[in-house]
């Protein structure tokens, strides 16, 4: 299937992690993912307008959608809170009992069987790299049943035959159904992974990653030659559905104008550079909304700096 | 109620050397940094800090030597990357990792407030985080048999959180991103507010925020405009990034980090200093909301 439409990798991603939830679902998003956060708002507009969805930032419950921004997505967030919550209530009560139904994680690493790790490259007590930690990725992992991973750059650093540390929970060595039990666990296991040349699940029986789908123009051997283990390949391999004008256009004009979410294929100073032009942009951009929210003891702490600082 | 309004100088006298440090906030969001920033002047040191998620906070205490011992689920400086400091004294084994994910220290606090050595939960079993934590142990339920995993409880010596309005007794009021504070403020054997703003119990019951801490659980309380930046305090101002760029463009290098504190805090013996430093009332409309 040809698409006219442009699009990048980040987009196919996006939309795919989109195309997954349901309506009515309670979605969550973690610390730092804008792909994900505009995933969700992309399903609400489209074919899920009743999922909920569960924000790291602001620790709260929404139902709205509004444009990503780096300088004022903490404001955006609670200001259209549907209901607030406390960091210790949603890890404690809300992820536990089971109640989000679907979260999209961003691995460090990963092996063949869907385990994850977000805690160090190299050697724990003297790493190559110390990642910020797992936040509750392995507190998820280990009891729900529809988690997926994203993959931005799929690479060998990322699809790697063995972890430098198991943070999150997958199929551990392979383990069925009755074996997880007897293990202790809850959850299902992962349910896919999405990167930016194709879609993978896990094989019922062994349950190694299977690769189920390329994005159009990535060949097989590319998506081989890019991943650290051995990549179960599916009987028959799809080319994954691209993504529609109309998703695009909502993307592009609704839900990131900003292209926020472009920030996750990038890194180093082109990184900084991006975030750098986008925060002139919102500054530019911005149009002060004096609700009773704001303007409340707003201008006392401005009055207070002038008079401090002699102006 | 009896007035806790003190000054700074004061209020970190409440803090001291070893002590378990819990920090309010959330990543980049309402973080107690006028406080931190007069920590450092004053030289503590050897302090465990617990922080439920960090970025700047944990990362400026770690970078000045302050800390020996980091308990969080996550230091980082969320869009902007890693945090400097903290990646380069982990990767030299110059400071101790308790690993934490959201579960432990959620949990582990909720188990201090019912004055319980542990609490089960049903998650990390077969995780590696079991491997580095030998306090949490995978034990049988008495009642049940089932398989669970004991979380310890998590009492600090000291919090310190920062809110938008205090009245002088200790109520305070803050909205979004509560994270642990209002767990930590009941926990905690020490509890310091610094606030933007200081308002009568009359203004505080009027604000469209509810109060989240109560006076009974506060020992003090410290006015601090201004006092969350670099990070934010919503809904007055979102965090400073243009700061934060030059923060992480100091961490790359310890002597260059350095410069940094020298700079922004140890000759910033004042609010009005530190105000001035960053780029006085240019830098704070700039960061308005």
């Amino acid at each position: 299937m040809k698409s006219t439409v442009p699009y990048s990798g980040i987009d196919m991603i996006c939309i795919s992690i989109a195309r997954e939830i349901k309506d009515g679902d309670l979605a969550g998003q973690g610390i730092s993912t804008p792909l994900v956060g505009a995933a969700y708002m992309l399903a609400k507009l489209t074919h899920a307008p009743h999922s909920v969805i569960s924000y790291t930032v602001g620790n709260l419950l929404s139902i709205d959608v509004f444009p990503l921004s780096l300088l004022y997505y903490e404001e955006s967030v609670i200001d259209q809170c549907l209901r607030p919550w406390t960091f210790t209530g949603v890890v404690s009560d809300l992820v536990p009992f089971g109640c989000i139904d679907v979260e999209a994680f961003r691995p460090a690493q990963i092996d063949k069987y869907g385990n994850t790790n977000n805690i160090v490259i190299g050697d724990y007590q003297r790493p190559k790299v110390r990642l910020p930690g797992c936040g509750g990725i392995c507190d998820a992992t280990s009891i729900w049943d529809r988690i997926y991973f994203y993959i931005p750059d799929h690479n060998r650093q990322v699809f790697v035959e063995k972890l430098d540390f198991r943070s999150g929970l997958g199929f551990l060595e392979g383990q069925n159904d009755k074996q997880r039990e007897a293990l202790g666990l809850l959850g299902k296991g992962p349910f896919k992974a999405f990167s930016n040349l194709g879609v993978m699940d896990f094989d019922e029986e062994t349950r190694r990653m299977r690769l189920v789908s390329l994005h159009p123009g990535v060949t097989l051997n590319e998506i081989r030659e890019n991943t650290g283990f051995e990549l179960m390949i599916a009987d028959k391999i799809e080319e994954t559905r691209p993504p529609s004008q109309e998703e695009i256009d909502l993307l592009n004009e609704k839900i990131d104008p900003y292209g926020i979410r472009m920030l996750e294929s990038l890194s180093g100073q082109k990184r900084n550079q991006r975030i750098k032009e986008i925060i002139e942009k919102e500054m530019n951009a911005r149009q002060k909304i004096n609700t009773p929210r704001h303007a409340y003891n707003q201008a006392r702490l401005i009055d207070f700096a002038k008079r401090f600082l002699g102006q | 109620m009896t007035g806790k309004l003190i000054a700074m100088e004061d209020a970190v006298n409440l803090v001291n050397d070893g002590d378990m440090l819990a920090i309010g906030g959330y990543t980049l969001y309402r973080k107690p940094m006028a406080f931190i920033r007069e920590l450092i002047r004053k030289g503590r040191k050897d302090m465990t800090v617990l922080s439920f998620a960090a970025s700047v906070d944990v990362d400026m205490l770690i970078g000045s030597g302050a800390v020996s011992a980091i308990r969080s689920c996550y230091v980082g400086m969320e869009y902007l990357g890693l945090a400097p400091n903290h990646r380069r004294y982990v990767e030299n084994g110059a400071v101790r990792l308790i690993e934490e994910s959201e579960l432990t220290i959620g949990v582990g606090l909720k188990a201090a407030l019912q004055r319980v050595p542990f609490m089960p939960v049903k998650q990390l079993l077969e995780t590696d985080m079991l491997k580095v934590r030998s306090d949490i142990r995978i034990t049988t339920c008495p009642l049940t048999s089932q398989k669970v995993v004991a979380l310890p409880a998590i009492k600090p010596d000291v919090a310190v959180i920062h809110v938008t309005e205090a009245d002088p007794f200790g109520n305070a009021c803050f909205s979004g991103n509560i994270c642990a504070d209002r767990e930590l403020a009941m926990v905690s054997d020490r509890v310091i507010l610094t606030a933007e703003n200081i308002v009568s119990t009359e203004q505080l019951k009027q604000n469209p925020q509810p109060v989240q801490i109560c006076n009974f659980e506060v020992d003090a309380v410290v006015e601090t405009p201004w006092g969350a930046h670099p990070t934010s305090a919503y809904p007055y101002y979102t965090f400073d990034l243009w700061h934060l760029f030059d923060y992480l463009e100091a961490g790359r290098s310890g002597d260059a980090f350095k410069g940094y504190l020298e700079r922004y805090v140890h000759q910033c013996d004042t609010d009005k200093d530190y105000l001035n430093a960053i780029g006085g009332m240019a830098a704070l409309e700039r960061i308005s909301l």
